[in-house]
């Protein structure tokens, strides 16, 4: 039976239909993955009982001949989309016993389309974090390490548990949300796929809130089939969302092409970093190579703004993550702790609700915003966002994608940089631009470091086209034909 | 810009958040580095240059403010860690 758990969604989607296995079977047979992998601490809560209902239903509509089209197809959700009647934490104290008394638009059209939520998936705390060390659950671990380690690996974050589930096949497909590079790092530490669509393709409405002007979902799976199936059916215009855009959702199954003939690749200068793993520099090339074996041209391009994208980001994201989490006051939901006054109260609460890098970052927040540093600090990282985004405009009048890695290295061990916030941040290095300018992003595996752990490519598109990323990936992804050796020492 | 500890204990009390003594002190520290770091951006001068505050291009939508569900008055309730009939409940604010 746990074959069934390494089926890619589009796979087990076939089986089901073809009735191969039930829909209860499928996800009966991930619970008991799932409880027997709980050292990865990768989900923070279960939706089992409800999970096996709707199977049930899935099961009788499969019957019917009237699937939709993620009918049965049990996924995992990053505990920062609010899910209705299911526990909500952002893996903060703040939020331990929030039930949220709605759903969020983009679980809400996963679930229209018929898929499962087996269960609520661990990340940063309020999705801040590269390492997902600082949730209030406890690390989520990589089930990837270097043979004989015994020290645990982070899986990357914010969305680390999402991608773990993914890459320990405790679930089909997971979904996440990404800032800076919150679903394309944690796929890139664990072996797996993340897509970070353009800014306004997913809603927003209901994904507890980071950093408003930055924040976007998508999908983290097995194959990069499997991503556009998902974003499939996440995507779409919600007039709940200010920042949604009204465009048509292309059928993004269809742009799986693996076909790269006579598309121009830019390659960046500026993301050649100095103390990146060679290996990863090595990788990069032989992903240059691979470009012009399938009929593409390399074209050398320089954003020259780059290096600002990350300190600018570091204004932008706290400034407006201290806005966002001004609402956590301990009076309408969440954690609480008394005082004499309203004042104390409210200080109590935040004091002991808030771990310590969302504290760091809510105080970065109101320093940058504070009267007299307002133009030294915001406006000025605003204003470096422009040149970032014309950046990136340039250099698309000539391209069709942009072709990086990552991250300059692989996962690194659990405890290694968590005091150390700089060089914590530096993992985002190379995501954070195509946040700072919308823009669409994919990471797949490429291949392995000299200690085996997965590393990834990036490709960063046009505005809006994720077709184009998809079937660019499908490219890369057939001919770098990365394995998936890793042993399940997780187990129990 | 090194930031100093009283800088911080004013920031934390703008942002509401009471820190222990420790916290302060950790907090000084890891702020002033990341300040230190941020200062590279005076590099750039961007004297002519824009702020961007969202990458949308296109104009954004706006709708009617209309009720599209309601009757969750307990739901929403139910979050809260002290009510009384549909009211939350918060220390006495006036005397």
């Amino acid at each position: 039976m746990s074959l069934i758990n390494d089926l890619t969604i589009s796979q087990a989607r076939k089986g089901l239909v073809e009735k191969k296995f039930s829909a209860e079977e499928l996800v009966e047979s991930f619970i008991t993955e799932i409880e027997s992998s709980k050292k990865l601490n990768s989900y923070i809560s279960y939706n089992f009982e409800s999970a096996i209902k709707e199977a049930k239903k899935s099961d009788i509509r499969i019957a019917k001949g009237d699937a939709r089209d993620l009918e049965g197809i049990p996924i995992a959700i990053k505990d920062l989309f609010c899910t209705k009647g299911i526990k909500t934490t952002a893996a903060s104290k703040m939020l331990y016993n929030f039930v949220p008394p709605y759903e969020s638009t983009v679980t809400q059209n996963l679930l229209n389309a018929g898929s499962i939520f087996l269960g609520k998936t661990n990340l940063d705390e309020f999705a801040m974090g590269s390492s997902n060390e600082t949730s209030f659950f406890g690390p989520c671990i990589n089930p990837w390490k270097p043979i004989k380690e015994v020290h645990n690996y982070v899986p990357g974050g914010s969305s680390g548990g999402s991608a773990v589930a993914v890459s320990a096949n405790l679930c089909l497909g997971a979904i996440g949300t990404d800032t800076g590079g919150s679903i394309r790092q944690p796929a890139s530490f664990c072996g797996i796929i993340g897509l970070k669509p353009t800014y306004g393709r997913c809603s927003r409405w209901g994904i507890v809130a980071f950093a408003s002007s930055l924040d976007q979902a998508g999908p983290m799976t097995r194959t990069v089939e499997d991503a556009a199936i998902l974003l499939n059916n996440m995507a779409g215009y919600d007039s709940k969302d200010s920042t949604s855009v009204n465009k048509v959702v292309p059928n993004f199954e269809k742009s799986i092409l693996k076909n790269i003939n006579k598309l121009k690749f830019g390659i960046p200068k500026e993301y050649n970093l100095e103390d990146s793993n060679p290996e990863v520099k090595n990788l990069w090339e032989k992903g240059i190579n691979l470009i012009r074996q399938g009929g593409g041209e390399v074209v050398d391009i320089s954003l020259p703004h780059t290096k600002y994208a990350l300190p600018s980001y570091y204004i932008i994201a706290p400034a407006e993550a201290s806005s966002n989490l001004s609402r956590y006051d301990g009076v309408r939901y969440g954690h609480r702790v008394d005082g004499g006054s309203l004042e104390e109260l409210y200080e109590n609460t935040r004091g002991d609700g808030f771990g310590d890098e969302v504290k760091r970052r809510i105080l970065i927040g109101t320093y940058v915003l504070s009267a007299g540093y307002y133009d030294a600090y915001y406006i000025k990282a605003q204003k470096i966002r422009t040149l970032i985004y014309k950046d990136f405009e340039n250099v698309f009048k000539d391209i069709d994608v942009i072709f990086t890695p990552t991250t300059p290295n692989s996962a690194f061990p659990i405890d290694a940089k968590i005091d150390d916030p700089i060089s914590m941040y530096m993992n985002d290095l190379l995501t954070v631009p195509a946040n700072m300018a919308g823009l669409p992003a994919i990471s797949i595996p490429s291949g392995k470091d000299n200690k085996g752990l997965p590393l990834g490519f990036q490709f960063i598109g046009k505005p809006f086209d994720e077709s184009g990323l998809l079937n660019v990936a499908s490219y890369f992804e057939e001919v770098c034909e990365f394995s998936d050796n890793k042993d399940e020492w997780w187990k129990s | 810009m090194t930031i100093e500890r009283k800088t911080v204990e004013k920031i934390s009390s703008l942002a509401k958040i009471k820190l222990k003594d420790k916290e302060t002190s950790e907090l000084t520290n890891d702020l002033s580095q990341i300040m230190e770091w941020i200062d590279q951006l005076n590099q750039i001068d961007t004297k002519n240059t824009p702020p961007l505050t969202g990458v949308i291009q296109t104009n954004l939508y706006q709708r009617e403010d209309l009720i599209s569900e309601d009757k969750k008055l307990e739901e929403i309730l139910k979050n809260s860690p002290e009510t009384t009939e549909s009211f939350f409940v918060v220390p006495r604010v006036v005397d």
